[in-house]
This record gives structure tokens, C-alpha cells and sequence, in this order.
């Protein structure tokens, strides 16, 4: 070592104020003559303030409760219900496997089944499908078991010692005996044996449910993904898609199968291969697919029935991805949703009817030969004179135990929902609680909408549970912000796992109640399995003058929070449906842009008793269609002899381009109202300025620009003429004043994409090849 | 008035079981934190929290005055990680190492999709120097932990590592020069 390196390790100790004052003295004389080093003393605090960004971090749910348990009764926490990781060893899916194995022999040798992965299904439409089922027969969702070793029940490969689980990503257990607990209908599974170095690991998706203590097994899907590990959370705001998806989506995945699950043997036979299908959906366990809606010949389809979508998930996950500096995959994109997250300025309805109807038609951005016809419902703003104002304060748990599909991203969808329905005089902020509580919102207006719906995105889980606090400091904004002649309210949503603040529940009680006399209710929703406290939440929301629900799935909180809620937080219509004739004088083809899950039987439309969306007040709904006028050229595609016992249809002739035929009905009607408009060829317009003024409005400007790069996102095949420039330039015109930034946010969400690489997917459909 | 450590120990020496509800309440976090740093691990982490807690609670008698309380947790909560290490060491081959601590720590990262940009990029930071951390031989971690984060003195962390001062400060000063490598892109930014 030279002198200069003992120098340096002399300057470390004086940096830590560790050195004797004869030390200090001799670097002090030296730090003056020696640049080189005082530069190192300068490093030095760099470093050390570069090692401040791992901050500290929380002690989780389980690890709190193990430490209230050992201080307050001097005893652990019974193995049991321990948290895996403290077990011995820890957990192999392996295990899991084998106990669920060993679970299916105690049960009379019942065979457990593996789902076969059809070709021909889309696989989470089937997930969905069996969770909706799971949840009518409302079991917990909890597959416990534990295991001396892990034999090779499965297959030879998987010896013990040398796998580690995942349960949701999170690291669960790492080697040898021990248990493993999945508390949820859809955990996922990841477990990395340790021939890994083959360069690929297996990932477990599973379904069980406990029935009244009997573990039945319901589905299992085995995955595997080549090319390392990468999986994370997704939560696009729909039941049955909320799984992880591959982040390397497409050539990478293969797909293990399995006939049967049986007592015994389980030997997946593995097909591997680049592409797992001619078909490019090997993704679609995490995206529905989504088949795009085909132009229809007015003449043989003349009618177009959907139901309206107030969601705006997509566009949300779509920003997410091209922050990330990814394109999302094709079918995270839902176009509909990515144009409705925007509002859109359309006259107020005049009279009885809750709703207006706005239609536009102009030559398409995208196409030059067809015609786009806009849609849009504006629902009404409701007088608020006749109401009672509301002064609402959500008040969420983010501890870590709501990191959980069925939990934190559950309740965002919900709460999205509701905030959509609420109508104007409403007052909210949101008040989160974990480790500490904080104001996520301070109290906001309702017509902020968006502000609001940014800062329940804004959520995240993690850290312990201070629901005590959390409530306090929530009665706190309720009341000053509180409307004397109002609804005061605050809606509590938690897995109910409150074990720091407030000490007692009785204490907690008492808070409520005193509370309430001041006028301020509390609603519970509750949600998750587990480690669930019904009674307690129960109790709050029953001193609280409010209502409790649970909340298992999305529908459920749809129907809590928007129909049931809806009298006291206000939907203006229900089952909202919408038809469209279109006038084959006018129209040769059609296509709906989008509202690929919402498409509806014709039938259905005068059928009262189907169910549709709902519009919240001062809501808007935009649906648009690309139409090929009657006089195109073009090739419909449709070659299909003359029919011989009929004649072909007479058509009556009109100037009409289409009737726009609506149904909706009251908050709290059975039977729907209609309203109808006509929509005239002569409507249509053929530029969008005349001499630099708009010829079109806005609102078609921006749907379209929405439309446009929805279309470039997915490579649609009716993306015609479409580019990201185009694009860009019509958003940048349709700018409007957008107060709240949202549209210049989606100007520079069409610039991120532009500079990716826009070849990313192969435009559907791919043709197989080796 | 809050009490010392010592006070408190010596009431729950006495038999004050509230004495060792305030001082887990003390030290959960710290000692959470630190296994964290060492073990890279989130849950050998807490295993290492509940198993310096049972200890506190079992063997209460074994602390002596002499030593400073937080030095005699933090030589327990050590002794714990390294016996977490060294099961992993002894089961894991490579890959497991990286794929558990490497991999999983940017595979953590929460939905990013309303995170702004530089939220972002602080949490590829966060995970930069995650791995720094944990790439450094293990006895230069320990004490570059106890001193960068837990803010220990030399002869404290002496005496929780069980070795010479001129050890320590050469410790530190080797994890030192190895983050400045790891980390020179954070060097080099701005001051």
C-alpha cells in the first residue's frame, strides 16, 4: 500500500470525524496542498448522500403483528400464521404442488384438473369465468400446506434446495420444507428451479378455493417463459385480466400443457417453440384479445347496437407503458377507453331527457375516401339546487397487505367508477393511511373529476397499517370542509387490518360515534380475504350511520359503489344503450371504432331486462364510426352469391346517413326511455378548416386525433393513411384550453411513441413462421 | 420524558414488560433497515427483526450494562444476518443470487404508471445502489451499513463486528472505494 492510499483511508476517518487530533491535524494541513484529495472528501459525500436514496423502509403487516404478539403476550406467532418466510426453510411450488397433491389423495383420490390451454379460447376470458363462479359460492381463496421435501412429484427437476417461490413477485420463501400460503383467487406463482441455467423458469398460475374448510383445487395453468424471468403486476382495471403479464410479451413465451392433474404422476409435456401458435395471442392470458370490429355492409347489418363504456383503464396502462420507453401490447389498447378518458365539451341536454346526443360527421382523418360520424352523449349537470351537497373524504389503506390484485387495484377501479358518477357540489379528498396517514387530496371539487381520478392512480401499497390514524386524521378534513345541510361522509375502504393508532376498538368505536353525533357518517367497504376483519368493520360502519360492503370483484363494486351508492352519489341513467341505423343509400360499410367488449345483440337493444352502462352526471360518452360512403368504389369484400328465395331489399330513399337510436333508463326505473336523432348525409364536411376556421369542432378533432393513435398503438389493420405526425398535429390543433394539462400530457404521450420503434408488433395477423 | 435505553432495559430486567414493548417500538426500524443492507432481503430481513426480538425476550439477562444496549442489539441482529447469509450461500448457486437480489429489486418496482419521469428514474437509483450494497464482501457491508446508515460510531461498530478499530476504519474505507467505483455515474453528477 502506498503512502497515498493510506491517505485515503486516513481522509475516510476523518470524513467519519474518527481520527486523533494529531491526525486531524496533519489531513488538514494536507487537504490544503492536495487537490486530488479534497476531491476524494468532496466523493466521499457524494457517496454518502447517493447511499441515501435506499431509504428506510417499513416493518410489513406480518412483521408488526409478529412484534405486537411477542411484546404484548411473550409468545410468537403460532407457525401456522406465520409468515412463510419464517419458517424453516421455506417454499417450493413444488410443495404446493405436492400438497396439493397430498390434499387431492385425502380426498378420495379426486382428480384435480389442469386446464388445458385451448388454442381456440382465449384463456383469461376463462380465468374470469371461473373466478365470477368461484365468488358466487363465496369461499376464501386459501391454499395452505407444508412439506418435509420436495420430491419430484412433478418431474425429476425440481429437487429441493434448490428452488425459490414467488407468490405476486414477492420473494415467499427461498429453499427446502416449509410452507406455502396463497391467500388470493389468482396469485401467481413463479418458482426457479435450479436447472435454470438453461435460461428459463416456470411460472404457476393458480386458482383455489377452500370450501368450508375442504381444499378444492379448481385450475391450474403452468407457463413457462424463456428467456429469464421478468413478470409485474398489472392492474388494467377489469376483473379477470388483472394478472401479470410477460414483459417480454410476445416470441419469448411457451406454453406448457397438461391433460390431467392426477395423484400422481405430472409430467408436463413442454412444447416449446418460438411462436406457441400460428395464432400471435400467446399474450393473451393477460390481455383479452381484442378482435377489432370489421366493416359491416349497411345493407346486411344495418344496425349497430352497443352499450356505452365509462372506463378509461386503457388509456391510463397505455401512458404507463410509454413512460416506461415501451409500446403497450396491442391489445392493452382500447380505444373507446383511451377516448373517453377525455372529457369533451358538448352542449347541455335541454328538457326531460338526462342526456344530450351530439352527433358530427367529417371526411376521416385516416382516410381520405371514408367518412368518420362522431357520437356523443353529454349527461346532464344536474341542478344543484335540488340536491344535497356532499363533503366525501376516502379514506384508503395502502399498507402492504393491500398490495394484492384483489385489493388496492380493486379499489381503484371501484373508486374510478364512482368518481365518474359523482355529481357536482361533491367535495372529495382522499386520505391514505399506511405506516403514517397522509392527505393524498385535500378536499377537491367534484368538476376536478380528473384531478381526483389522478390522485386515486396516484395509490400504492406499502408499509403498515395506521387505520387509527388514518380515521382521525379523515374525520379531521370531514369537518373542515364540513356542509351543514349536506352529506358528510367518510368512505372507508381497507382489508380491515388496523393494528397501530388508535390502540382499542372500542376507543376506535367511541371516535366514530362521537363523530357521527357531529354529523359525520362512515361507510366501510372491505376487501381482500385473508387476513380480513369483517366483524370489526362491520361494527365502524354500523356506529358510523353508514353502510358496509364487500367488495370481491369489480362488478361487486360496481354495483356498491355506482348502482346501490347511485341514490346517494347520483347516476343520472342506467343501462345506457345505443343503436344506429345506418341508411344503406348513404352508408356501403360501417366499422365502430372500439367497444370491442360492448358490442350487444340487436334484439337486446328494446330488451329492458339487459343490462348495460351507466352515465354519472356530466359525464360524456364519445363512440365514433368510420363509414365507407355508398358511392365508393372500393371492395366491400363480400362475396356471397344473389340469394334465390329472396328478393333483394328494397331501400327506402333518404338523404339520412344514419338515426342514432338511444335507450336509456331512470336511476331508478325499470323501463327505458328513447331518444332518437337523425344524422344527414348533407352533414358531412369535407375539410376541417375553411380558411384556417375550424370547420369541425373540437371535440371531433381530439376524439379523432384519440382514435387515430389507438389505432397506430394496436397496428390496426384499419389504420389506413394513419401516422404519428398526423396525429400530433391534430391533437396540437384540438388542444383547447386544457385546464388541467391532460391533453398536452397526450401530446407528449404521441411523441414518446413516435420516437419508439413503431414496428414493434407485427400487425395482426402474423403469419406463422419458423 | 422519554427514558434511555438503558433505563428501559433495566425496568424490563426488572420485570416491566412495558419497558420491552417501547424498546421493539425503538428498534424494529433500525434493525429492520439493517438487515435489509446486509442480507439484501427482505424477508431474511424479518426474520433477522423477529429473531433479535425473541431474543430481547428470552434471554434479557444476557445483556450487560457495560456495553451500550443498541450495540448489544445490533451484535445479535449481525450474528442473525450472517447466519441468513450463510444458509443462502450454502443452498444458492449463482444464479439464485442474482436473480433474487439483482433482478427482484428493479422487479419490485410499484406501477409506475402515474409516476413522473424523475420518480422513475430515482427508483433505478434506489435500485443502483441496492446492488452496490450488496455486491460488497460481506464484513465490509456490515460496517459500511452501521456507519452510512445507522450513523455508528467506529468503536461501536468495533465492538458489533468483534474485530480492531484499524480493521474498521479499513473496512470502510475498502466498501468506500468500491461504491465510488460501482457508483461513479452518481460521482460524476452535478455536486
Amino acid at each position: 500500500m502506498n503512502t497515498h492510499d493510506e491517505f485515503k483511508i486516513l481522509i475516510s476517518a476523518y470524513y467519519d470525524g474518527e481520527v486523533s487530533p494529531a491526525e486531524k491535524q496533519e489531513v488538514e494541513t494536507h487537504l490544503k496542498e492536495c487537490e486530488s484529495c479534497r476531491k476524494y472528501l468532496l466523493q466521499l459525500e457524494m457517496l454518502s448522500s447517493s447511499l441515501k436514496k435506499w431509504s428506510d423502509e417499513t416493518p410489513s403487516p406480518d412483521l408488526e403483528q409478529n412484534i405486537n404478539r411477542l411484546s404484548t403476550k411473550g409468545e410468537p406467532m403460532k407457525p401456522s400464521t406465520v409468515r412463510i418466510t419464517q419458517m424453516a426453510g421455506s417454499v417450493l411450488v413444488v410443495l404446493f404442488l405436492a400438497v396439493m397433491t397430498l390434499q387431492t389423495i385425502a380426498r378420495n383420490n379426486t382428480q384435480a384438473k389442469i386446464k388445458i390451454i385451448d388454442s381456440n379460447r382465449p384463456r383469461p376470458a376463462q380465468i374470469a369465468l371461473s373466478k365470477d363462479k368461484l365468488a358466487q359460492e363465496k369461499p376464501t381463496y386459501s391454499v395452505k400446506g407444508s412439506l418435509k421435501s420436495a420430491t419430484d412429484d412433478i418431474g425429476d427437476q425440481y429437487a429441493a434446495g434448490n428452488t425459490s417461490v414467488r407468490v405476486n413477485n414477492k420473494v415467499q420463501s427461498s429453499v427446502g420444507a416449509g410452507a406455502l400460503v396463497m391467500k388470493d383467487s389468482a396469485s401467481t406463482v413463479q418458482y426457479e428451479p435450479y436447472y435454470l441455467n438453461l435460461g428459463y423458469k416456470v411460472t404457476h398460475e393458480m386458482q383455489t378455493a377452500q370450501i368450508e374448510g375442504k381444499t378444492e383445487y379448481k385450475e391450474l395453468v403452468r407457463k413457462r417463459v424463456t428467456g429469464g424471468y421478468q413478470s409485474s403486476s398489472y392492474d388494467d382495471g377489469r376483473l379477470g385480466t388483472n394478472t401479470p403479464y410477460p414483459s417480454e410479451p410476445y416470441p419469448n413465451t411457451a406454453v406448457l400443457r397438461e391433460e390431467t392433474y392426477g395423484s400422481k404422476s405430472y409430467r408436463p409435456q413442454i412444447i416449446d417453440q418460438r411462436w406457441p401458435q400460428p395464432q400471435p395471442q400467446s399474450n393473451a392470458e393477460e390481455y383479452d384479445r381484442i378482435y377489432e370490429n370489421a366493416f359491416l355492409e349497411s345493407r346486411e347489418n344495418p344496425l349497430s347496437t352497443f352499450s356505452i363504456d365509462v372506463d378509461t383503464a386503457s388509456y391510463s396502462n397505455v401512458r404507463r407503458f410509454l413512460n416506461q420507453g415501451q409500446l403497450p401490447p396491442p391489445d392493452a389498447v382500447r380505444i373507446e377507453e383511451m377516448i373517453n378518458y377525455f372529457t369533451y365539451d358538448y352542449p347541455q341536454p335541454q328538457g326531460k331527457d338526462p342526456f344530450s346526443i351530439t352527433t358530427e360527421a367529417a371526411v376521416c382523418p385516416w382516410d381520405p375516401n371514408h367518412n368518420l360520424v362522431m357520437v356523443g352523449l353529454q349527461g346532464k349537470e344536474l341542478d344543484a339546487k335540488t340536491l344535497v351537497p356532499s363533503n366525501l373524504v376516502f379514506l384508503i389503506d395502502v399498507s402492504g397487505s393491500m398490495d394484492d390484485p384483489q385489493k388496492l387495484p380493486l379499489l381503484k377501479s371501484a373508486f374510478r367508477i364512482m368518481v365518474n358518477q359523482l355529481k357536482e357540489q361533491e367535495r372529495i379528498a382522499i386520505v391514505a393511511y399506511a405506516g403514517n396517514a397522509g392527505l393524498v387530496l385535500e378536499s377537491t371539487p367534484d368538476y376536478d373529476k380528473q384531478r381526483i381520478l389522478e390522485a386515486i392512480n396516484r395509490l400504492e401499497a406499502g408499509g403498515s397499517t395506521a387505520g387509527g390514524e388514518g380515521i382521525q386524521l379523515a374525520y379531521q378534513v370531514a369537518k373542515q370542509n364540513f356542509i351543514s345541510n349536506g352529506n358528510n361522509r367518510v368512505i372507508l375502504a381497507t382489508d380491515g387490518d388496523f393494528n397501530v393508532g388508535v390502540s382499542s376498538d372500542s376507543e376506535l368505536v367511541r371516535l366514530i360515534e362521537e363523530k357521527r353525533n357531529e354529523g359525520i357518517f362512515l361507510s366501510v367497504l372491505g376487501f381482500g380475504t385473508g387476513n380480513y376483519k369483517d366483524s370489526k368493520m362491520e361494527k365502524l360502519a354500523d356506529k358510523g350511520n353508514g353502510t358496509y360492503h364487500y367488495i370481491d370483484s369489480l362488478k361487486e363494486g360496481e354495483k356498491v359503489l355506482v348502482k346501490e351508492l347511485g341514490s346517494l352519489l347520483f347516476t343520472i341513467a342506467k343501462d345506457v344503450k345505443i343503436q344506429i341505423e345506418f341508411n344503406p343509400n348513404q352508408v356501403k360499410t360501417y366499422r365502430l371504432i372500439g367497444y370491442e367488449n360492448r358490442m350487444m345483440a340487436k334484439e337486446d337493444f328494446n330488451d329492458d331486462t339487459k343490462d348495460a352502462g351507466e352515465l354519472g352526471a356530466g359525464h360524456t360518452v364519445t363512440a365514433l364510426y368510420e363509414i365507407v360512403p355508398a358511392n365508393s368504389r372500393e371492395d366491400v369484400g363480400t362475396n356471397v352469391d344473389p340469394l334465390r328465395y329472396q328478393l333483394p331489399t328494397v331501400v327506402k330513399p333518404s338523404n339520412d346517413l344514419m338515426t342514432v337510436k338511444l335507450r336509456y333508463k331512470e336511476p331508478k326505473g325499470f323501463t327505458s326511455q328513447l331518444i332518437t336523432k337523425t344524422v344527414s348525409e348533407s352533414e358531412i364536411k369535407q375539410a376541417y378548416f375553411y380558411n384556417r376556421i375550424p370547420a369541425v369542432s373540437e371535440n371531433f378533432r381530439f376524439a379523432s386525433a384519440v382514435a387515430e393513435f389507438g389505432l397506430l398503438l394496436r397496428n390496426s389493420q384499419y389504420k389506413g393513411n394513419a401516422s404519428y405526425d398526423h396525429v400530433l398535429e391534430q391533437a396540437n390543433q384540438a388542444r383547447g384550453n386544457d385546464v388541467w394539462g391532460y391533453r398536452s400530457e397526450f401530446i407528449g404521450l404521441i411523441e414518446r411513441a413516435k420516437s419508439l420503434n413503431p414496428i414493434a408488433y407485427p400487425a395482426y395477423p402474423v403469419p406463422y413462421q419458423e | 420524558m422519554t427514558k434511555s435505553d438503558h433505563e428501559l432495559i433495566a425496568d424490563y430486567q426488572n420485570g416491566d414488560s412495558k419497558a420491552l414493548e417501547i424498546l421493539f417500538e425503538r428498534y424494529k426500524k433500525p434493525v429492520l433497515n439493517f438487515a435489509l443492507r446486509v442480507t439484501g432481503n427482505r424477508a431474511d430481513a424479518e426474520d433477522v427483526v423477529s429473531e433479535v426480538m425473541m431474543i430481547l425476550l428470552v434471554k434479557k439477562e444476557k445483556y450487560q450494562p457495560t456495553a451500550k444496549f443498541s450495540t448489544w442489539l445490533f451484535t445479535i441482529a449481525r450474528n442473525s444476518c450472517i447466519n441468513k447469509l450463510r444458509k443462502r450461500k450454502n443452498i444458492f448457486s449463482m444464479w439464485m443470487q442474482n436473480s433474487e437480489n439483482g433482478e427482484y429489486e428493479v422487479l419490485d418496482l410499484p406501477d409506475t404508471g402515474a409516476l413522473p419521469d424523475h420518480l422513475i428514474k430515482e427508483k433505478e437509483m434506489t435500485a443502483q445502489v441496492k446492488k452496490a450494497i450488496e455486491k460488497l464482501p460481506d464484513t465490509q457491508r456490515e460496517a459500511l451499513v452501521l456507519r452510512e446508515y445507522q450513523n455508528l460510531s467506529y468503536e461501536e461498530i468495533r465492538q458489533i463486528l468483534n474485530c480492531s478499530l484499524e480493521n474498521v476504519k479499513i473496512l470502510i474505507f475498502r466498501a468506500r472505494e468500491r461504491l465510488r467505483q460501482e457508483l461513479s455515474s452518481f460521482m460524476t453528477e452535478g455536486s
